[in-house]
């Protein structure tokens, strides 16, 4: 399927949440801003203290109004914060080009847009936004293209393979998560060492979650590789869905071990909710 | 063979209708066969291996795919039992099958019924394995050809009778009973037209000891009927229309009366219903139509028999007036010959001559005013032409009474004297005319009131002079009288043709006589004797269905002497025969016997056509179950989820580009796309580089004039080679003519005659500021162009867009501009060719186009530049927009009407 333009469905889907705005502008005011208190002081707008004039302070750091009221010289400290680094990974290989009749896109546009919806949203926060694995992050227009780019390119890999990201930044992997849990969890298990702001955003055809079909079918695989033969497809319905609903389960506590967190996203369901879902939960 | 019924449905194998019992096996088997799984890409494949599902029987086949293939299975079979719709009844007679086709000029009518039912008992006998035997009525057009074919196979005589075509002659039963086969306990079938031909009676008795015959015949509505000449001269287009003598009360027939080139001029619808035949139609048509008149038709008969020719179709007639010799220029009012060549000429091609020069002309018709003696050699050769069909007109006079002896040639014998009733001693007065008679072939032309004969030679009295006068005098003696000699005609007018006896030569009657006179004439009467071999060669000849065509090798031409006698048969069909000049018509009709219709007789049993045949279903049956296998077929292919090729935009419009280019449309387009779109200036290429560029650049400076100033905004400049390029697209072609260049190619000027025969304008400039110019010769001397004048100064192109004074430089002043002469008839008045040496192009190109911003402006502007480029202007305007502004020629007067107007009112 050719691809539709990403950054204009990003843009609308971010834009068509005032309710996320006006929530996550309430909640977490600074949140929004990108600001990220370190809770000590350092170089950034707040004011965070005043402290007594030393040696090797700058003279212009001195605060002469506070400085009047008493005989010392203060000089007044401000907080430090620094702008996190965000990071994406999403899966890109032929299964995500799958699309059944009742979903509107497949798969590998729907994660796209979906990534490129949060790290709009982080990047507007001030926040360094980046696909994993490619480059350092940023925050420039520069950045956010390279990346529009990185989300519709195809790749083979099914699982990421030795990414390395800043420490305690945010990471969301987007992918159907179709693989067996032992080898995703041995794929991400390194990422979880190193951050605990993780999510794992399952992408899924509503004909994955649901088997619809009915009938004598052969089904293969995306790449043609492996096929299994189902001779009554409506007979075994149930038990693929329960073998479905087990294998999620797997996934979200996996996740919870790790302290991350695990969201699915019917790609038959409106964008705009899993992005609010996971926005006000980043935001709590 | 089981279920005979006609009009219902049998089968001829119906064992086979047994293997339906077989449907419910079929049934079953269909159940319980798996459909072709559908494959279905899917990513969570992991996920589904080793799912069992509990119910291992397969999916079910849809009913309606059961129906489907069920159906299918019972049309196969059906058509294995081959089922035949209206199966026809065994034959009575098992024995060879001997078929007479009648296949004369009559049995074009009811050709359909004659060759189904021949096909269809040629089957059957085939079918029981038969030996068939097929007699033809008529020759075939091979001269030669038997007429008896066979035995033959089944597949032979099918072929045979398709093949078969009805001749336009008449059938000879005579020959055919001459050559009839032994054959006995034959099924005899006599397929006729349903006329009673010589030797029919004969023929008949003879088929019928052959075995049992059956006679078919049409029904009486689709008999032949044929046209035939009317036995007397008319007055107007006449034909009789015949048919079976025995037989009356038929449906009404449209005889049609067709031009020359086959128009219908008029059409009559006969009541047959009660009358019998023959019945003369006759077309009283405008005298103008009348002269048009060339054939007959019946509608609705496709027979040769339906159509009647006339001779000398659409032939010009000619006459000969045989005039004194000493014809002096002085006294032209007192002679015959002037009033009779004013009358006839919008009519006819007048000779004028001795008698022994006219002949060779073959006139159509001769007049001899007031001619006495004849000598002896011309006279015999007269009346040899008149007998073979030329029309003889002589007027009386003094002449003729000074003869010794009057010649034979008058429609009655003449006393020696005139009778004078106008002269000084005569106490009668002068005579009127009575109105013509009805009996008269002159009925309906109206003599004046105010006509007065005064001169006239009496007839000798005679027992047949009534049956001769066509027009007579208020006494009862004869004006005009006429006779018939062999197939042409000697008429008298018993005085003069100059006013000296009468005002008849200067009353309408007198040219309406003529006009009527000369219809009687054919075109060209034959004189076999003068010509070299007295041949007439086929020109057109009719099929059997009535069609001229041209005629075939086997077509002999026929002596013009014997022309009358000759019947058409194989080697003779009807037609038109002649040399050139001369054209005559053989028509069947003439030369056919009494026509009555056949009458059942004792040993045949009498049918007639137009049963329905048994037809075959078993070819539709397999197309039917063949369409369901495909329609299956497709079905098995959706179901079993076979991929489609998407259609994309962009490969549909690759395919619809290759089928464009295919179909030639996209290679058209590509040529000249933009000169076809947007007005283009276009000069023509020299070869030489510098004028090119300078031709290019002049043009340029001009385009963005006229961009600037007007509202022709001419988008592209030009240049074109008038070998290679399509000039249509251009209004306006500028022609620099060098002194080094060679004259046009032969291509070149053929393309620059067109353009200019099609409204194109062409500006030739000689670039030398000269006159005349050798060069301008040469290059122009193969150019079909119309006499120029130089331009004056009321021409349009003074005034098209600017006001010139006649002033147009270029690079040079002064030097004469020329057009054509007379406005152009046809090109709205745009001259094709203006022609000058003023080099404009070098003018216009001295100045540059210069663009600031969105700001267009020329530089180095000086007022011979400015008047150099109104010329440009006006002359672009000329050949857009015509004779338009030549309106305005006459806004002066307009104007100062206006003021004069407005002066003198309150």
């Amino acid at each position: 399927m050719a691809f539709l333009p990403l950054r204009p469905e990003a843009e609308r889907v971010a834009a068509q949440v005032p309710e996320l705005r006006a929530r996550a502008v309430k909640t977490a005011f600074h949140v929004l801003h990108g600001a990220n208190p370190r809770k000590r002081a350092g170089a950034g707008e707040s004011f965070w203290q005043f402290r007594e004039y030393e040696p090797g302070d700058m003279p212009r750091e001195i605060d002469w109004r506070q400085s009047a009221k008493t005989d010392r010289v203060f000089i007044r400290q401000k907080e430090q914060y620094n702008a996190q680094s965000c990071l994406f990974w999403t899966k890109r290989n032929a299964d995500m080009d799958f699309k059944s009749d009742t979903s509107r896109f497949n798969k590998k546009y729907t994660s796209a847009v979906l990534a490129l919806t949060l790290a709009l949203l982080h990047s507007h926060g001030g926040e360094m936004v980046g696909f994993a694995g490619h480059g350092r992050p940023g925050h420039s227009e520069k950045t956010l293209k390279a990346f529009e780019h990185l989300l519709t390119d195809e790749a083979h890999d099914s699982l990421p393979v030795s990414l390395n990201i800043p420490r305690h930044a945010h990471f969301y992997a987007i992918s159907d998560f179709l693989e067996p849990v032992a080898d995703i969890r041995s794929a991400f298990k390194p990422l979880a060492e190193r951050t605990l702001n993780g999510w794992m955003v399952a992408v899924l055809d509503p004909a994955e979650l649901d088997l619809p079909y009915d009938g004598r079918i052969l089904f293969e695989n995306m790449a043609g590789e492996s096929r299994v033969m189902i001779d009554n497809a409506r007979d075994i319905r149930s038990a693929y869905q329960a073998r479905m609903r087990g294998h999620l389960e797997d996934l979200r506590a996996l996740a919870e071990r790790w302290g991350w967190r695990f969201v699915v996203h019917n790609t038959a369901e409106p964008l705009e909710e899993t992005a609010l879902k996971i926005w006000l939960e980043n935001a709590r | 063979m089981i279920g005979g019924l006609p009009g219902t449905l049998a089968f001829l194998n119906p064992w086979a209708l047994t293997a339906l019992l077989g449907l419910p096996v079929i049934y079953i088997l269909l159940r319980i066969t798996p459909p072709a799984p559908r494959t279905i890409a899917f990513p969570a494949v992991r996920l589904l291996a080793g799912l069992e599902p509990k119910e291992h029987t397969p999916s079910h086949t849809p009913w309606w795919i059961l129906l489907l293939r069920l159906l299918m299975a019972a049309l196969l079979l059906l058509a294995l039992a081959r089922p035949v719709l209206n199966p026809a009844p065994a034959s009575a007679v098992d024995g060879p099958l001997v078929l007479v086709i009648d296949n004369g000029w009559g049995a074009a009518q009811s050709w359909d019924d004659i060759q189904d039912t021949a096909l269809h008992e040629i089957t059957q006998a085939g079918r029981q394995g038969q030996n068939i035997t097929l007699l033809t009525t008529a020759a075939q057009s091979d001269i030669q050809g038997p007429q008896v074919h066979g035995p033959l196979t089944m597949s032979d005589a099918l072929a045979f009778v398709r093949a078969l075509k009805p001749a336009p002659w008449e059938s000879s039963l005579g020959a055919l009973r001459a050559t009839l086969p032994d054959v006995r306990n034959a099924r005899v079938i006599w397929l006729s037209d349903g006329l009673e031909k010589p030797g029919h009676a004969a023929l008949a008795r003879t088929l019928e000891g052959m075995g049992s015959l059956s006679l078919y015949m049409p029904v009486p509505e689709a008999l032949p009927l044929s046209l035939k000449a009317p036995e007397r001269f008319r007055a107007h287009p006449a034909i009789v229309l015949d048919g079976p003598h025995n037989l009356s009360s038929q449906a009404p027939v449209r005889v049609q009366l067709l031009g020359a080139a086959g128009k219908i001029l008029d059409d009559r619808l006969v009541e047959t219903a009660g009358r019998s035949f023959p019945i003369e139609v006759e077309f009283d048509l405008p005298q103008v139509q009348q002269a048009h008149a060339g054939s007959f038709r019946i509608a609705a008969q496709n027979t040769a028999g339906a159509r009647y020719f006339l001779d000398g179709l659409g032939g010009p007639k000619s006459v000969a007036i045989i005039a004194p010799e000493e014809a002096s220029q002085s006294a032209r009012l007192t002679e015959d010959s002037f009033y009779l060549v004013k009358a006839l000429e919008p009519y006819a091609t007048i000779l004028q001559g001795e008698l022994s020069d006219v002949f060779a002309q073959n006139p159509s018709m001769m007049i001899l005013p007031d001619v006495g003696v004849i000598p002896p050699d011309l006279l015999n050769d007269l009346s040899t032409w008149v007998e073979g069909g030329g029309v003889l007109l002589r007027f009386a006079g003094p002449t003729m009474v000074q003869a010794h002896g009057i010649d034979s040639l008058t429609p009655v014998a003449l006393r020696r004297e005139a009778r004078n009733v106008k002269g000084s001693l005569s106490w009668d007065r002068p005579l009127s005319v009575q109105p013509i008679a009805p009996a008269s072939p002159l009925y309906g032309l109206t003599p004046d009131e105010d006509l007065r004969i005064s001169g006239q030679i009496l007839p000798e009295f005679s027992s047949d002079l009534g049956d001769k006068i066509w027009v007579t005098l208020e006494d009862g003696t004869p004006l005009i009288t006429a006779d018939q000699r062999g197939a042409g005609l000697v008429v008298m007018v018993h005085t003069t043709a100059s006013p000296e006896w009468s005002n008849l030569p200067l009353s309408g009657f007198y040219v309406q006589m003529l006009k009527r006179l000369l219809q009687f004439s054919g075109a060209g009467a034959s004189t076999p004797s003068l010509d070299q071999n007295g041949l007439l060669q086929p020109v057109q000849v009719l099929d059997g269905f009535g069609a001229l065509q041209s005629p075939g090798a086997q077509v002999l031409p026929i002596d013009a002497a014997a022309f009358d006698e000759q019947i058409p048969d194989a080697a003779h069909p009807p037609g038109f025969y002649g040399r050139s000049g001369l054209q005559k018509a053989l028509n069947l009709g003439d030369h056919l016997p009494t026509p009555r219709a056949i009458t059942a007789s004792e040993g045949a049993s009498l049918k007639t056509y137009g049963r329905k045949f048994e037809k075959d279903l078993v070819p539709a049956l397999l197309c039917a179950a063949f369409m369901l296998f495909l329609l299956d077929a497709l079905i098995m292919l959706f179901l079993s989820g076979a991929k489609w090729p998407r259609p994309s935009l962009k490969k549909t419009s690759l395919v619809a580009l290759c089928i464009l280019s295919l179909f030639g449309a996209l290679p058209a387009q590509a040529q000249t796309p933009e000169a076809a779109q947007e007005l283009t200036l276009a000069y023509i290429r020299t070869g030489n580089v510098s004028i090119d560029a300078i031709s290019q650049k002049g043009l340029e400076v001009l385009a963005a004039a006229l961009n600037m100033r007007t509202s022709a905004e001419p988008k592209y400049v030009r240049g074109v080679s008038p070998e290679s390029d399509t000039l249509v697209f251009y209004p306006l072609l500028y022609w620099p003519i060098s002194a080094a260049q060679n004259p046009p190619s032969p291509q070149a000027l053929a393309n620059l005659q067109a353009y200019l025969d099609h409204g194109g304008t062409i500006l030739v400039d000689t670039r030398d500021g000269k006159s005349s110019s050798e060069v301008l010769r040469r290059t122009l001397a193969n150019l079909n162009i119309p006499p120029l004048t130089p331009l004056t100064e009321e021409h349009v192109l003074n005034k098209s867009f600017y006001l010139l004074k006649n002033r147009f430089p270029g690079r040079y002043d002064g030097a004469t501009l020329w057009v054509e002469g007379q406005s152009a008839g046809g090109r709205d008045g745009v001259s094709p060719v203006i022609l000058g040496s003023h080099d404009w192009a070098s003018g216009w190109a001295e100045l540059s186009l210069v663009t600031r911003g969105e700001q267009h402006y020329l530089s180095g502007m000086t007022p011979r530049h400015e008047q150099s480029l109104r010329f440009g202007v006006n002359l672009v305007m000329y050949a857009l927009t015509g004779n338009y502004k030549a309106d305005q020629v006459h806004v002066p007067h307009i104007l100062e009407r206006l003021g004069r107007g407005n002066r003198g009112g309150p």
